[in-house]
Formats: C-alpha cells, structure tokens, sequence
C-alpha cells in the first residue's frame, strides 16, 4: 500500500510538472502583443511595448524564463499578476477566491449528494411508478434545458417570488448563497440520482438479492445492507475529484451570480493573456484533479473489499 | 457563449414577459411628492469591467479610473456645466504663453487610509512624487507617460535617464532627488505651491489636470509600502485623498464606498455609501432594477422595445437618456489594405484614393437603420456630422468648436446627407474614373467582426446593407470573422477596409481627436492602426492626407485660442469635404431606468471626473420622462 502510495504520488508529481511546463511554452510561442490590452496595441509605440516587456522579464531568453518560472514554483511563488490585477501577487488573487467557491462547491455538493441519492433510492423503490417517472423526467429537464435558461428560471421564480437576492453578497452570504447553491445542485442531484437508480436496478437484479428473498431478508434489510452499499461503491470513486474540484468553481453559475469565485478566474486570465495566473490556475486545477483520481482509487479500496483482496492476491 | 447571451435574452424576455404583471419597481407615475434623496446608493458595474489596477497614476482605461476618481482629489475639477472649480488647489494662474502653470495647494488635508485614519498630510510634492512615479521606468510600466512626454519640459529626457539606471537604483529615486528636479519641468517653491514647466504653450493645460497623469501620490505611503506594494495596492492598504474611500471590495462582486471624513469639501453633497454591483451582462441591471436592487439601470434593446412597444406598461413614462454625447462613430478607411496573402488590395486601394469613390460613400450612405438599431424611440437624434464632441472648445464669442465645423462644412440639419442628391454624380464619376483604372466593380469593402457574437452580427447585416444600397454594383461587403482579438488579428495584418470606431477625449482640445488621424506620427492611434495613412502610396489620396496633416500641426501650434479653433476647425472641416472619414452615428447614452438626475452630475467632454458621486441628485423614486425635461430645461437655462 505505501509502496503503491509513494509510486503514485511520484507519477502525479511528473504529471503536473509536464503540464505546467507545457502550458508555459504555448503561452510564450503566442505573438508579444497578447500581453497588451487592445487599447495599449493601439496606443503604444513598439519602444514603448518593448519597455513594458523587458521590465517584465518576458523579453529575456526562453530557458532563463523557464527556469525562473520553476525556481519560483518550487517556493509556490507566481509572481504578481499582470492583467487581472496589476501587480497583485497571484497567490493572494487565488486565495480571496477559492474559499468563497469551496464553501458554495462542499454546499452543493452536500445537498446534491443527499438529495441525489434520496431520489435515485425513492425511484428504485417505485420503479415504473409515478416517482420513477417524476425523477426521469426531472433529470431529462435538466439535461436537456440548457444551463442558462433553467439558471434564469430560478433566478426569476427566487427573486420575484421568493424576494431572494438575485446576487450573491458577501454581506449577506447566507440567503444569496441560496440561488447559487440552487443552480449549482440541479444538475448534479439529477446525475447522482440517475446513476443511484441505475447501479441499484442492476444490484436488484442479481443472483445475490434473489438469494437473499428466498432466505427470508425483509426488502428493507436487502435494500440497505445490499443493494445500496453497493450500488454506492461505483459512486464513491468520483467523490473526493468532486470535492476537491469545488475549489475551481463553476463558470456560468458565478458568473451569473457574480460570485467571487474562481470559475471564471482562469478564463479571465487567458482571455487577457495575464500569464501567472494561467500557470497558478493550471497548477493548481492540475494538481487537484490528479489528487482527486487518486483519492478515488483509495476510497474505491476502503469501499470495495474486493479491489483489497485482488491487491493482496497481487501481492502474493 | 454568445450564443448562451442569446438564450438568456430569451430566457429572461420570457421571465418578463411571465411576471409583466408583477409590480414595477419605482413610481410609474413619475416623482411625486414623497420622494426623497436616496443615501445608500447602489450602482452596477459590468463584470467585464472590473478594476484591473487601484493605482490611478498606471490606470489609462476608464473601468479603473470610474472608480479610482472617487478616490483621490485632483488639482482642479469640473462641475455638472463643465466648469472648472476649485479642488486641491484653491487657485491658479499661467504665464502669458500658457507654459508654465502655477497652483496653491490647499494646506492640512490629510491622506487618509481605508478606516478613514489620517496617515499623511498632502501638500505639493505629492504632485511631484506622481510626476516622478509616472516618468520613472521602473516604477509605472511606461504608463500615462504620452501626455507628459508632450507637454512637460524634460519627461522624456527624464524617462530615458531613468531607464538607464538599475532597477534597485530606479525604484529609490523619489521627486526630491536633484536630478529629478534639475532634469522635469516641475518647481516645488513650498509644501503647498506646484509649478508645472511646459516645453509649448498649452492652453488647455487645466483640462490636463482633469486627467489619470496629473494626480497626486504621497511619497510617505511609498515609503511605507515600497514601490511594489504602490504598484499593486488594492482598497485595503491604499491611501485616498478623494470624496470616498472602498471600505469594502470583494473582485467581481461588489465596491462599497464611504465618504472620506478627511475629504476638504465639506459642503459637497455625498452619499452615505454606495455600493457598486458587478453584473454578468447589460441583461441584469435591468432585473436587479425591477426587483428594486440597483437605482439605475441602462435598458438593453429586448427590455427597452417591450416597455416601449407596450402603452399599458407602468414604465414606459420613466424612459429616459440621461444626459450626453460621449463620441460620434466614424468610418475609419484604411488606406493601404492588404489581401489575406499579405498582398496589397490593389483593387480597394485604387478606389478608395479615388476622391469621387469616397464621396460617393459620403453622400449616398443611408444610416437610418444604423441609428435604429441604436436608438429605437429617437433614431435621428443620432445623427452626426463630425469627428469632434461638443463642449470641446469655445471661442471666446461662446460659439461652440463642433458648430463651426459644422458652417465650414455646410451642414444642412433640414435634410441628411442621402437625402440631398448628390451622390448620384460622384457614383457615376467614380465608376468611370476607376473602370479607366482597371478597379473592378463591386468594389470589396472587409468588414471585421468577432466571430460567434450576435450583436456583432446584426449590426454588421445592417451595415452591409446599408453600404450596398449606395448603388447597384458598387460595393459589396464580405463580412469576416476575427477570434479573440481585432487589433492583433486583423489590423495589425491591414487586413480591414475600414474600422467603425470613435473617440473620448483625454483633455479639452480638438487637437486631441485631430492628431489621432494624422500622419507622420507615432502616436497617431487611428491614423497608424486603422487608416495606415503613412503608408498609402496614390499620390491623389497621399496629397490629401499630409494636406489634413500639415493643416492640423499648423493649428497646433497657435496659442491663441480663437485663432487656434478656427485653424482647427479648417482642418477638421477638410476630413469631411475630402470625405477622408465618413460620419456615422452619435453615441449617445442608453435608453434608462433611473433614480437619478443625470443632469446633476459632474460632466466634461474630456477628463476621469465624470463619474465621481458627488453633488449628485436623487430620488428615491425612479424619475419620469417628464422629470427629465424639465431637468433638462433647468440645465439649460443655468447653463
């Protein structure tokens, strides 16, 4: 296990090193007028550009800036920002950031799971029933109606109706984290509850659960220590990407909420060429991401004994 | 994306058009007696234009200075009629050639830090330490440098010496430092005196001083925070001299600001607070309008044709334009286009130095449904005939600089110019003259847009038609796409026939629109990227551009200003006879919801002031149309 552990970690390490090293080399073979607002290509004389670039150290050769850009990695040092906010140190952009779309992320994620999962359970339970069909067609709504126009829907129905705010406030964070967190939910409580119904459905099926009705186990048993432990044990392996991925936020719903979040930081930063910031964002969503496959592969191992045996058989 | 705007728009149409019958924010019925002055003012802000800097001397983009003028207190300011008042200087005086600028400071305001705790007292030398900061290499990224390069006897110089010195050595240097002094034409006699040293007479210098370059920054807070910590300060650790300070400011969400109990105006009238909302898009002001969470809002084109279209609906009384011109569009042509292969366009070169061709566009272009789609209740308010917005410049007869313009063109405001008949003769002419020439007809005019953007699109549909109307087989318009970026994609490449594009003035001058189009200037921002006019090579079209050219450094260089108007206005009046850019539309405000007298707020042609929450007049209920015209009327009268 600790062997499997410090491979992995090693594997995940090289991985986000080539990424962030990749990602810088595109963003220096882009033309030097990128690193300017449209304004400033227009305004400023190439002197004058050329000036700008050199104080910035994007004039000096390709493997002086590289090897900066790792030596200040390495001390998790960006640098300031360029483009997004002048001469603010990166780290401090993120920060302020990505607290506030963890918290909304870990809300969603808590009510999605909850009520994802209740769903699925309550259409399995009344599979072909009136339920069943009230959840799928809750979830073909969802995924058919594009985002924004169900995202319009309850901003209307929360603040004309319900008089919720329509932004969310760090003044008021509690109520005008409602809307968001509502949006934010919609789609994945109607995944969870899809792939709930559909891994129980096939656990119902199986030999196993026909045993266990024969040998006398009430539904109620067979549902809770059977079908849905391990119905759930596919589920589980996406939970801690999930988790950890709140911290990236979501684009449109922050958008639309003028959340401060970090959806559309790293949009914003490509967008307006502000380089550090795409290297921190990359890092950082690099880093998670793979963080989070690996916390999958571990969860799957304490849920699933099966994956544990084959690991000992393995080792055999 | 653009295609999930389109989605919202309907979506949210759909939303309005379901809650129509909820009731409206505000007074339908106009302002009637029991409103009263709003003291928690709430504002929006486009997403898009969040602030990317809280320095204001690095700021050359009006999202940063919109909020950053709230912040510091210049030399002087503008009041609601564009009158120059009285603000950290009490007075001031010019030599006879207007180059050298003399102002008395105002003695014991403090800078103050974001709990409103007096940090500094602000006295000359912070006019000097913003100077130095700006011409310091090292310290503002060349930013804000052009105007003084300009103007101020040794900035240049300055710059350059500065750019020699190493960086450590660049960032200790401070407007005390005797080279500074020796090298910039800036004098400080005592704490509370500035002179500023011209290398040229500027009339309009006080206008400078209404712009981002001529603001003050206290040596003591870079002492206290050192030059990195200046460069990026943000609402938190900065120091403010101005109305308000940012008590709050959370990056794509919102600004609080709260008056500065250090502020020297104490008779001024300013809000408790205000609180500035980042919105997604032009969209949600109009919501967050409706369910009472903003007290303005600029109606976008969905909301405003079913308010306007609907007689019953409560707001259709309340729509209103709150006050000013803020440019005129224009047909920037470029001379010297290149083919996608990087050839020139021999073929819309040929015929766009051809006087006649240009003309032809000039007199037979119908831009009726271009102001349309900008203006649905009032399209031809949106008329314009020239380059340069009012209030520019007046002759000391109080003859307004653009009406000038407008005698030495001939306008004739009972007829537009597609309407006069004159375009059939130059059609005709151009095509015989350019036949000769081997131009092939319809000529191809290139006309960039970004791709996936619908509004872009609908315009540019109308454009093409209108333009293709002049006249059968004449010209055709290809509409192309760019990606992410118009100068670096295609102008920089020649690659447009023309851009659409208009001009906000920095300072009060025509100089300042005139020298964006002339040739043989560096920092010529249209003439150099868009019309390419050094590089046109016909000799008929090269005599008319360095004409135009030749005539506005002339008029430069006059000191007197009636003198100095009228050369100005020749030239400017030569653009238009020689049809060298075509006049498009007006921008005008947008169509509003508002609670707020727009004709009450600071307002200039030029300058950073004009969004400074001050002296502002309210209401707690939305202001009707006729509120507005009898506002108007008032303005004009103190006018």
């Amino acid at each position: 296990m600790t062997k499997y552990t410090i491979k992995r970690l090693l594997q995940s390490l090289i991985t986000v090193l080539a990424i962030v090293t990749i990602v810088f080399l595109l963003m220096r073979m882009l033309p030097t007028d990128y690193y300017f607002t449209e304004d400033q290509v227009m305004k400023l004389t190439e002197e004058a550009k050329n000036d700008q670039l050199r104080a910035a150290g994007l004039l000096d050769p390709l493997p002086v800036q590289l090897f900066r850009f790792y030596g200040r990695l390495a001390r998790l040092d960006f640098g300031t920002s360029r483009r997004l906010q002048s001469g603010v140190p990166v780290m401090q952009l993120i920060s302020s950031k990505f607290t506030v779309s963890m918290r909304l992320g870990m809300m969603a994620m808590g009510v999605s799971l909850i009520l994802g999962i209740l769903m699925g359970v309550c259409q399995t339970l009344n599979k072909d029933r009136f339920l069943d069909h009230t959840g799928t067609v809750y979830t073909v709504f969802v995924n058919a109606v594009p985002s924004l126009v169900s995202f319009s829907l309850v901003l209307a129905f929360g603040s004309r109706v319900l008089k919720l705010p329509s932004m969310y406030s760090t003044r008021n964070p509690g109520p005008s984290s409602i809307l968001p967190v509502v949006c934010l939910s919609l789609a994945s409580i109607a995944s969870y509850a899809l792939w709930t119904r559909r891994y129980m459905v096939d656990e119902l099926n199986k030999d196993y659960i026909k045993l266990a009705r024969i040998k006398g186990m009430s539904s109620q048993q067979i549902m809770l220590k059977h079908v849905l432990k391990n119905a759930f044990v596919p589920l589980v392996q996406y939970i801690p990407a999930s988790l950890l991925l709140t911290v990236g936020g979501s684009l449109l719903v922050e958008r639309f909420f003028s959340v401060p979040g970090m959806g559309p930081l790293m949009t914003d930063a490509i967008g307006k060429y502000d380089t550090n910031v795409v290297q921190a964002c990359v890092f950082l969503y690099a880093s998670l991401g793979i963080l989070g496959v690996f916390l999958g592969d571990v969860m799957m191992m304490l849920f699933d004994p099966r994956i544990r045996l084959a690991e000992k058989g393995e080792a055999r | 994306m653009k295609k999930g705007k389109r989605l919202l728009a309907l979506s949210l149409t759909l939303v309005m058009a379901l809650s129509a019958c909820t009731k409206p924010s505000g007074n339908p019925e106009g302002n009637g007696g029991e409103a009263t002055a709003i003291k928690d003012f709430v504002d929006w802000q486009l997403q898009a234009n969040e602030n990317t800097t809280f320095l204001l001397l690095y700021s050359e983009e009006r999202a940063n200075s919109k909020v950053l003028c709230n912040c510091y207190s210049p030399l002087i300011e503008y009041d609601k009629y564009g009158v120059y008042q009285p603000a950290m200087a009490t007075e001031w005086s010019h030599n006879e050639d207007a180059s050298e600028w003399t102002f008395k400071i105002r003695q014991g305001i403090q800078w103050v830090n974001q709990a409103g705790e007096p940090m500094a007292e602000c006295t000359a030398w912070d006019w000097a330490t913003g100077l130095e900061w700006i011409l310091n290499y090292h310290k503002n990224q060349s930013k804000n440098t052009a105007m003084h390069f300009e103007v101020t006897k040794g900035a240049a110089e300055y710059y350059e010496y500065t750019k020699n010195l190493d960086a450590e050595a660049g960032k200790a240097t401070t407007a005390k430092d005797a080279k500074f002094l020796e090298m910039v034409g800036i004098e400080i006699p005592d704490d509370y005196t500035v002179i500023y040293k011209l290398s040229k007479s500027v009339p309009y210098f006080e206008s400078l001083c209404t712009g981002a370059c001529i603001y003050p920054l206290s040596q003591a807070q870079v002492d206290a925070m050192g030059v990195d910590g200046v460069f990026g300060q943000q609402p938190n650790n900065m120091w403010y001299n101005g109305p308000y300070v940012i008590s709050e400011y959370v990056q794509n969400n919102s600004k609080i600001f709260t008056p500065n109990p250090e502020y020297w105006d104490k008779d001024c009238q300013l809000f408790d607070s205000v609180e500035v909302k980042m919105v997604q898009d032009n969209l949600t002001d109009d919501e967050m309008f409706m369910n009472g969470e903003v007290d303005r809002c600029e109606l976008s084109e969905s909301r405003l044709r079913l308010i306007y279209d609907n007689e019953n609906d409560p707001n259709r009384g309340n729509l209103v334009q709150p006050r000013g011109v803020v440019g005129h569009s224009q047909i920037l042509i470029n001379y010297y286009k290149n083919n996608l292969d990087g050839t020139p366009d021999v073929n819309w070169n040929t015929a766009i130095a051809n006087e006649n061709f240009r003309q032809a566009i000039y007199w037979g272009w119908n831009t009726r449904d271009i102001w349309s789609y900008y203006n649905y209740i009032d399209p031809d308010s949106m008329r314009t005939e020239n380059f340069t917005t009012e209030d520019i410049g007046k002759f000391s007869d109080g003859t307004d600089y653009v009406d000038r313009v407008e005698e030495l063109i001939g306008v004739d405001r009972s007829v537009n110019r597609w309407e006069s008949g004159k375009a059939e003769e130059y059609i005709k002419k151009a095509k015989e003259e350019l036949s000769a020439q081997g131009v092939t007809f319809p000529v191809e005019l290139a006309y960039y847009i970004k791709a996936g953007d619908q509004g872009a699109q609908d315009f540019a549909t109308i454009f093409k038609n209108s333009i293709e109307n002049i006249a059968e087989d004449f010209i055709t318009v290809d509409i192309r796409t760019y990606i992410t970026s118009l100068t670096k994609e295609v102008y920089s490449n020649k690659y447009q026939s023309c851009g659409l594009a208009s001009w906000a003035a920095d300072y009060g001058d025509p100089e300042n629109f005139l020298n964006c189009l002339i040739a043989g200037d560096d920092a010529a921002y249209f003439g150099n990227r868009i019309m390419n006019v050094n590089s046109a090579e016909i000799p008929e079209i090269r005599e008319v551009l360095d004409t135009f050219s030749d005539m506005t450094r002339a008029a430069n260089m006059i000191g007197d200003l009636d003198e100095r108007y009228e050369a100005q206005a020749q030239a400017e009046a030569y653009l238009y006879k020689h049809a060298i850019i075509i006049p498009m539309r007006l921008n005008a405000t947008a169509w509003s919801l508002t609670k707020v007298n727009g004709f009450s707020t600071p307002f200039a042609a030029f300058g950073i002031q004009m969004d400074v929450y001050k002296n502002w007049e309210t209401s707690t209920e939305t202001y009707s149309a006729e509120d507005y015209a009898r506002f108007e009327q008032e303005y004009n009268q103190g006018k």
